[in-house]
């Protein structure tokens, strides 16, 4: 069949030239079109649960939220993990599907599952929009200032600007999940009744609540005709009319203007709130000004400072951001002692922009990126005077590391033109090679681009051209070889070709199925790696595929066209010097067995002796071009300390120049999406450009980015101790965090039921492994430490006065953390009115024990029963005292004409301190206790169970053996009941190896049936096979003397050259074969056949090495997860290229008589 | 010996070759290294690598760099003698004096005839500006009066009559004594017999015990020895007239005039000219305002803390509600009362305040609040000093104000204020068995900071105290605390 294409290529040269320039015209169209991303997604689909549940602590999410959910998604199909955490506030669960289950599909069944749980009331679960890899966009918003350089706006302003309009914005362009929003204040209009006031006026809550609420609605009351028209009849009734002042403010043009009308709409409806009437008395109507903190106000200089205000809902967190002042060039300006001026702000709005899974990154960015020039550059669009202003952009990323392979593109290719050049000393020949390099990679493009699939930096950077292209470097030497040596010159150029063409056509066959043999387990990964080299692995085999049909077609139409003038000519020097060398090297060899056997057994020797120091980890971290670094506070911090705090922190990371500014932020985004609470705080440093960085004063070059990152942590851990500081990137964060549920790199999982058990295991477990050579920054995410203010409700005392835990919990709600009872109606946007008690009333323990509690069920008799009921026999009947007297009690005041008129008596009122009583440790009442209790902080559930994470980093060590030994070291730390398991990096690199290992085991098993086959002979493939080993230990050596450790990217390396390096060899036996088929003596055939196959085998190595040399130098942006594949490549083929042990193992066989098989093919 | 050579002529070279292949390869690693690895971290000039680290032999006690205090930005305060505690608050109203409000009831049932008058004052209606004219007008609720004023006049018609009783029994009186005395005479002529003189006799004493009656009777009517002469002058008149009786007096006969028993402030008038009012009806309530009572209801179970009050301690403050801003009125509580609402469960603790301003109201809402006497064993730092962790509460002291080591000390919080925790100075013996010591005043606590270094602290101890290992069963009650951070330890 192969022949037939040669043949039909050759003779239709025309039809093969045009559909080769079409392969180049739609690959040039598909290869500016693919969309390409940063790095592939190497998630499943995992679908977060965000579930808020405000003002109730861990404990009671746990119990309340997660629980629930958790027993509602059990079971659903391809379900794999479900992880979960439980805040004050929040339930988060991360529920990761199988790979290969389609995310829609899963979000699907969630969805489904989600209307099955039984959830308190008000907890409404959402599918959070964030994804491992979706962050593709920051910002903040940038108000206005006044002339003392305040924000003209309100925080409440820009945040309900952001949520209702921005969020909006964004969510409706293609590819978008959603806008995650940080920072700021949630506008809500809060009511802080006062109580003495409630209690004159004889006002309940609920009656206050019912009036407000009752006072605010719209209604319809159809239509009337007039005449020969309809008027609808409406009701007015929403507070402030419904209007949005938002919308109106932003047509105005005047920042100061804008922000003015939008505060006097405000107090339009603060006033309204006052007015409304909760009850009348004697026609004197009580408004709730009567009945709120300060009363009535006599004007409305004094309307919004107390009583009902504008407020906002409880902070989860604040952004903060440090820029430098930059000039009109974009450069720092900087101060008479050559530092840098710095702006920071503490309180901004940030949004995170967020990607669909699945969806492309590049459409989507081009998008925002437009969306946000409109939004910033059209009247009327935003508050006059408010900008969006990026910080972050995932395109740069995209472009940088595109660059990066692109050069890397570039230059493997001239590489491997000029090797063609030195070798063949003919233009024509070079740039028949050379010309399948591009035309292979488009065809690959073309083929991403129908599949609609995109392009990475690993599945274009890491394809080797010098392999992709080896088909046709050995197909045109043998034509070119055939041609200049005047072979056949009698002969028609087009047969000349063809002979030298099916010379090499069986050979390139089986080893192009050789080479998809050892690609296969690129195809059969599965798991994170699957996701990552999947990609590649398809761009390799459409890359080698149309390099071979290339080789086939083209290759020799363009040798027809080219070689028509070719005259026979003598190698070049290079190619005469590298046959004499390589004669007298395998003479050398061939005279020398035993020695050279011997330089073989320690080769094998010396590389098992060094085998275990080669290091072993998941997947080199790629560089992004920005820092995440991450201050793990004690749990117990306040917003206020961890903001104070984090300033302090941004003025230290903005004092290194490589940082082109920072944000901070304390806390959690408001919907959630970030299990967290104040004791995170998360910076976001994007960095300069590496070609920007200063050399530093007292140095002679620039920081790199490891010594960036030791100095940054020296400073920080040194100024604000206490805090553990990590530093990791945008992207790798997320991936790891969403792949093993823990923010770290790797962690152990302690499972177990009880939280003390666990925080204590956890602390044994942190101490051991500091104790670890390698281990780095070890941790315990506490479950503990949050102090709890717990009123146990006392039931006796209840009991007492007929109060039930309900009542005193409403209470407690709505008197600390304020019950949200109606919302006021701003056009689109929605904001919660809120009743809570005035701040004075609840600023601590002592305070909230004093907040009354109606008693309105207890019945109090006025005096013994008078009178029992009447029947018709007995008729009506005075009963007996119980108290042994009609007389009743005297007047409490001591007078009976001297009552007070207040209605003390009507709605008795106790306090929350004569309801509750501490508890004491056996779990008793204690008068004398404390209400201050210890209390979970966060609470991580995995599969239905809790346990706790101690997080740890590995530097200076490889993860393996670093897991190996605190394994070892904590094996017997765990009671029974407990158990424990090794997650993140280290658990994807297990199964990952594991995985590899049976693919690995199969595909060379493939090759060897492969070779058997073309040989028909155990032992040819066998020796074959040897150069497998080779390459193994020339990638080992390679890697140990770089430093790198062995890991996926190392690991897909080896596979992309196991089939060169049989290819190689069964040029060789083939070549020996044929040789030894002629009759030719072994020591003849061998020296031959090395001497036939030299070039086109040096080349094709050299080529292969050369082809990903640039990417295994490079340092820059996206280099790194090549830089292992890469360096493996340069390594194996090295070695096969000096150390060819082929020659040798079949001088001592190969007297035998010659097998069928390739060997017999031609002449 | 030709194997043996060629043995170690290949033995020997492969050995010295695996040897120098194991040793090349960290010289080779360390050349790669110095091409893509960084070099350790350069101190840089004029920073300070000092980190915070524990005292040694004092595992409590971190010492802190000064220019890590300087950037953290540590703030120390004293301790200080713990001011009184949160008053206690009492919700009340203000009161009458019940001595000092009089109702007024008139004496006789009867109609009202006239209402007391008082001078008044008024604008001139289209007059200048400033222009007044004076006016009587008749009692209205709210005047002040004065005591012995005339609150109204009431015709009574029982009182008419029995003046007239008393008339007509001085007049039978006066025929009856005329009588006796001429029979006296003829008796003594021996014109009439003993026996009528006796008769007659005895009816001038009917006569003097009728009219001794209704005088009884009327003075106590309250009607003055005066009013008396009046009838008897009346009686003697009508005598003189041969019974017709004097015009003048019909005007006055049944009169009965309601004065004002106090200076006061008529606080209630329920009647009306024309009205017909009785004995036990409240025609006029009046109080005198310049002093009102005050009763607050104070909770069963606050009563012990002022009855721990001495008598020259039991003083309170008076807010009223209504006027938050108003200066707050100074008074004492005299009286707790004995009776326990059954509704709420609360006594009545009763006091009174000065209304000589007039600006208060009875009725009104007010808050007592009554001081406590501050804790002898208590200190108070402010909040931001107190670091609650895991249930316990914790404070740095900086034991010397020359050296930036600070102690972490476990204390027992009593009260937490607005501002301010108190903390005992002399925790109690369980607390004390838990490590809790005491404050004293004047030692200097960390205000800012302390958070962060009770974390460095734990991770500082983790690294040269490793924790044990957890127990084979779950404990009962919780583990010792052993680090404090959301991710603890570094």
């Amino acid at each position: 069949m192969v022949g037939h294409l040669l043949e039909w290529a050759v003779k239709n040269r025309v039809i093969v030239v045009l559909l080769a320039a079409a392969l180049a015209a739609t690959g040039g169209y598909a290869f500016f079109h693919v969309n390409v991303e940063a790095y592939p997604d190497p998630a499943p689909a995992i679908v977060e649960i965000v579930a808020q549940y405000p003002g109730a602590s861990a404990e009671e999410v746990e119990r309340q939220v997660t629980i629930p959910l958790e027993i509602a998604l059990a079971g659903i199909p391809g379900l794999k993990y479900t992880r979960s955490k439980s805040l004050f506030g929040l339930a988060h669960l991360r529920n990761q599907f199988e790979y290969g289950i389609e995310n829609d599909r899963a979000r699907q069944e969630i969805i489904n599952r989600l209307a099955m749980a039984d959830l308190p009331k008000g907890v409404s679960p959402q599918i959070s929009p964030a994804s491992p890899i979706g962050e593709i966009y920051r910002y903040t918003l940038k108000s206005p200032k006044d002339a003392l350089g305040r924000d003209i706006y309100s925080l409440n302003d820009l945040k309900a600007f952001q949520d209702w309009t921005l969020q909006r914005e964004f969510r409706r362009l293609p590819g978008i999940a959603g806008v995650t929003s940080s920072g700021g204040t949630v506008k809500r209009y809060e009511i802080h009744p006062d109580p003495d006031r409630l209690k004159e006026y004889g006002i309940t809550l609920e009656q206050l609540e019912n009036a407000i609420s009752a006072s605010n609605a719209n209604v319809g009351g159809d239509y009337v005709v007039q005449g020969g028209n309809v008027q609808v009849v409406r009701g007015i009734g929403l507070l402030g009319g419904g209007e949005d002042p938002m919308v109106l403010a932003q047509g105005m043009t005047e920042p100061v203007k804008a922000a003015k009308f939008l505060r006097m709409e405000e107090l339009r409806r603060l006033r309204e709130i006052r007015k409304i009437v909760i009850a009348s008395t004697n026609n004197v109507p009580i408004r709730v000004g009567h009945v709120i903190e300060g009363g009535p106000v006599a004007s409305d200089a004094a309307l919004g400072q107390q009583g009902v205000v504008v407020g906002y809902q409880t902070r989860q967190g604040k952004v903060g951001l440090i820029r430098p002042l930059l000039d009109g060039n974009g450069h720092d300006v900087k101060d008479a002692q050559g530092k840098r001026i710095l702006i920071d702000e503490d309180d901004k709005i940030m949004g995170v922009i967020l990607l669909r899974k699945g969806e492309k990154s590049l459409p989507a960015l081009e998008a925002v990126i437009a969306k946000i020039e409109e939004l910033n550059t059209t009247p009327g669009k935003m508050l006059p005077g408010v900008q969006i202003e990026p910080y972050y952009n995932r395109g740069s990323l995209i472009d940088v590391t595109t660059e990066t392979v692109r050069e890397n593109l570039v230059v493997g290719m001239a590489l491997v033109t000029v090797i063609l050049l030195m070798f063949l000393s003919n233009i024509r020949s070079a740039l028949i090679v050379a010309i399948n390099i591009p035309l292979a990679m488009l065809f690959a493009f073309v083929v991403l681009y129908v599949r609609d699939k995109s392009a990475n930096l690993l599945s274009i950077g890491a394809v080797d051209f010098g392999i992709i292209v080896d088909s046709s470097v050995i197909i045109v030497e043998n034509i070119y070889r055939r041609l200049s040596s005047g072979e056949g010159a009698n002969l028609p150029l087009e047969e000349r070709v063809l002979r030298a063409s099916r010379e090499v056509e069986r050979s390139l066959l089986f080893s192009t199925m050789v080479m998809v043999c050892a690609l296969l387990p690129l195809f059969a990964m599965k798991g994170p790696e699957g996701q990552i080299f999947g990609p590649m692995a398809d761009t390799y085999a459409f890359a080698l595929g149309g390099a071979l049909l290339l080789a086939m077609t083209v290759s020799p139409v363009l040798c027809v066209i080219f070689f028509k003038t070719l005259k026979p000519e003598r190698e070049n020097f290079l190619v005469r010097g590298l046959k004499k060398t390589v004669h007298l090297q395998y003479s050398f060899v061939l005279n020398h067995r035993g020695l050279v056997l011997a330089l073989l057994g320690v080769l094998v020797s010396a590389t098992l002796a060094v085998l275990p120091f080669l290091g072993r980890e998941f997947m080199p971290e790629l560089e992004e071009g920005n820092m995440v670094v991450r201050g793990q506070f004690p749990v117990n911090v306040s917003l206020d300390e961890a903001v104070r705090n984090a300033r302090i922190a941004r003025r230290i990371m903005l004092s290194y120049p490589e940082v082109r500014l920072g944000t901070s932020q304390v806390g959690r985004p408001d919907d959630g999406t970030d299990p967290t609470g104040y004791y995170n705080v998360e910076c976001n440093l994007p960095l300069k450009p590496h070609d920007e960085w200063e050399i530093p004063p007292g140095r002679t070059r620039v920081r790199t980015k490891i010594e960036l990152i030791q100095e940054m942590n020296t400073d920080l851990s040194r100024d604000i101790m206490g805090v553990n500081w990590n530093f990791s990137q945008i992207i790798r964060d997320n991936v790891m965090e969403s792949l093993s549920g823990v923010k770290g790199e790797n962690s152990v999982k302690i499972f177990g039921p009880n939280l003390d058990v666990l925080e204590q295991l956890a602390q044994s477990f942190n101490s051991t492994l500091a104790t670890v050579h390698g281990v780095s920054d070890p941790g315990v995410f506490r479950i503990n430490g949050q102090t709890n203010l717990a009123f146990p409700i006392d039931r006796g005392k209840c009991a007492m006065w007929n109060v039930s835990v309900a009542d005193i919990e409403d209470v407690i709600q709505t008197a600390v953390g304020g019950t949200p009872f109606s919302q006021m109606t701003e056009g689109e946007k929605r904001f919660d009115i809120t009743l809570r008690w005035p701040a004075a009333l609840r600023q601590s323990a002592d305070y909230i024990l004093d907040i009354p509690v109606d008693v309105v069920k207890n019945t109090v008799t006025s005096g013994p029963t008078s009178s029992l009921g009447q029947t018709q026999i007995s008729g009506s009947s005075t009963g007996l005292s119980m108290t042994g007297t009609q007389s009743s009690m005297p007047s409490l005041t001591g007078n009976a004409f001297n009552a007070t008129f207040n209605n003390l008596s009507r709605v008795p009122r106790r306090r929350l301190r004569d309801l509750v009583t501490p508890i004491s440790k056996d779990g008793l009442p204690d008068p004398d206790g404390s209400f201050v209790k210890p209390g979970a902080s966060m609470i991580s559930r995995e599969q239905g169970k809790r346990l706790i994470a101690v997080k740890f980093g590995v530097r200076g060590r490889d993860l393996a053996s670093t897991v190996e030994e605190a394994q070892a070291k904590t094996a017997r730390l765990l009671p029974a009941g407990y158990e424990s398991v090794w997650s993140g990096e280290f658990q994807q690199m297990q199964e990952a190896e594991k995985r590899m290992v049976q693919v690995v085991a199969v595909a060379m098993l493939l090759i060897m049936v492969l070779l058997f086959l073309a040989f028909q002979s155990m032992i040819d493939a066998l020796v074959i096979f040897t150069n497998v080993a080779l390459i193994c230990m020339g990638g080992i050596w390679t890697l140990l003397i770089t430093g790198l450790n062995f890991n996926i990217s190392a690991g897909v390396g080896f596979i992309s050259i196991v089939g060169v390096a049989v290819m190689d060899g069964l040029l060789l036996v083939s070549s020996f074969n044929r040789l030894r088929f002629q009759g030719v003596p072994v020591r003849m055939a061998i020296l031959q056949g090395v001497d036939k196959r030299i070039r086109p085998l040096t080349m094709t190595a050299l080529t292969a090495i050369l082809g990903l040399l640039p990417a295994a130098l490079s340092t820059r942006i996206g280099s790194q997860s090549q830089r292992p594949l890469a360096i493996v490549v340069v390594g194996g083929m090295l070695t096969i290229l000096v150390f060819n042990m082929v020659p040798l193992l079949y001088s001592f066989y190969g007297h035998r008589e010659p097998p069928g098989g390739v060997g017999h093919e031609h002449d | 010996m030709r194997r043996v050579t060629k043995a170690l002529l290949i033995g020997v070279p492969a050995l010295v070759l695996v040897a120098a292949t194991v040793k090349a390869v960290p010289l080779a690693r360390s050349w790669w290294d110095s091409r893509h690895k960084p070099a350790e971290s350069q101190p840089v000039a004029g920073k300070s690598e000092a980190h915070a680290e524990l005292v040694p032999n004092d595992p409590e006690t971190l010492q802190v760099p000064d220019d890590v205090v300087l950037a953290l930005g540590v703030r120390t305060t004293k301790v200080i003698t713990a001011p009184p505690p949160e008053p206690l608050k009492l919700d009340g109203s203000l009161f009458l004096d019940a001595n000092r409000m009089v109702h007024v009831h008139t004496r006789f049932a009867g109609e009202v005839v006239e209402l007391g008058e008082l001078e008044a004052t008024a604008p001139a209606a289209g007059g200048p500006t400033g222009e007044e004219w004076h006016l009587s007008r008749p009692i209205r609720f709210g005047d002040q009066v004065k005591k012995g004023q005339l609150l109204a006049v009431v015709w009574s018609k029982e009182l008419g009559e029995k003046k007239s009783e008393l008339v007509e029994n001085l007049s039978r009186l006066r025929l009856d004594e005329e009588k006796a005395k001429r029979l006296e005479e003829l008796l003594a002529k021996g014109a009439v017999p003993e026996r009528s003189v006796k008769e007659a006799e005895r009816n001038v004493e009917s006569d003097l015990i009728a009219v001794a009656r209704i005088e009884r009777t009327l003075r106590s009517w309250r009607l003055s020895e005066d009013e008396i002469n009046v009838i008897r002058a009346e009686a003697e008149k009508v005598h003189k007239h041969k019974g017709q009786w004097g015009k003048e007096l019909e005007g006055t006969w049944a009169r009965v005039e309601v004065r004002a028993p106090i200076g006061a402030t008529v606080v209630e008038k329920n009647v009306a000219v024309g009205d017909f009012v009785t004995t036990d009806a409240d025609m006029f309530k009046i109080a005198d305002l310049i002093r009102l009572d005050v009763l607050a209801h104070v909770y069963e179970e606050d009563l012990p803390e002022i009855e721990k009050l001495p008598k020259d301690q039991r003083r309170w403050t008076i807010f009223l509600r209504t006027d938050p801003r108003a200066k707050p009125l100074e008074g004492s509580f005299e009286q707790i009362g004995n009776i326990i609402d059954p509704n709420q469960h609360t006594a009545l603790t009763m006091g009174w305040v000065d209304n000589s301003s007039g600006r208060l109201r009875v009725g009104q809402f007010v808050t007592a609040q009554i001081k406590l006497p501050a804790g002898s064993l208590e200190v108070a730092v402010p909040n931001s000093a107190v670091i609650d962790e895991d249930g316990t509460s914790l404070v740095f002291v900086q034991t010397d104000p020359k050296k930036h080591q600070y102690t972490r000390r476990r204390v027992t919080v009593l009260h937490r204020r607005d501002d301010s925790a108190h903390i005992s100075s002399d925790p109690p013996p369980e607390e004390k068995k838990l490590g809790a010591r005491g404050l004293v005043a004047g030692e200097l606590v960390v205000t800012v900071g302390g958070v962060e270094m009770a974390a460095e602290l734990d991770s500082l101890r983790l690294a040269i105290e490793p924790v044990p290992s957890a127990p084979a069963s779950p404990p009962v009650s919780p583990p010792a605390k052993a680090t404090s951070t959301a991710l603890s330890a570094k």
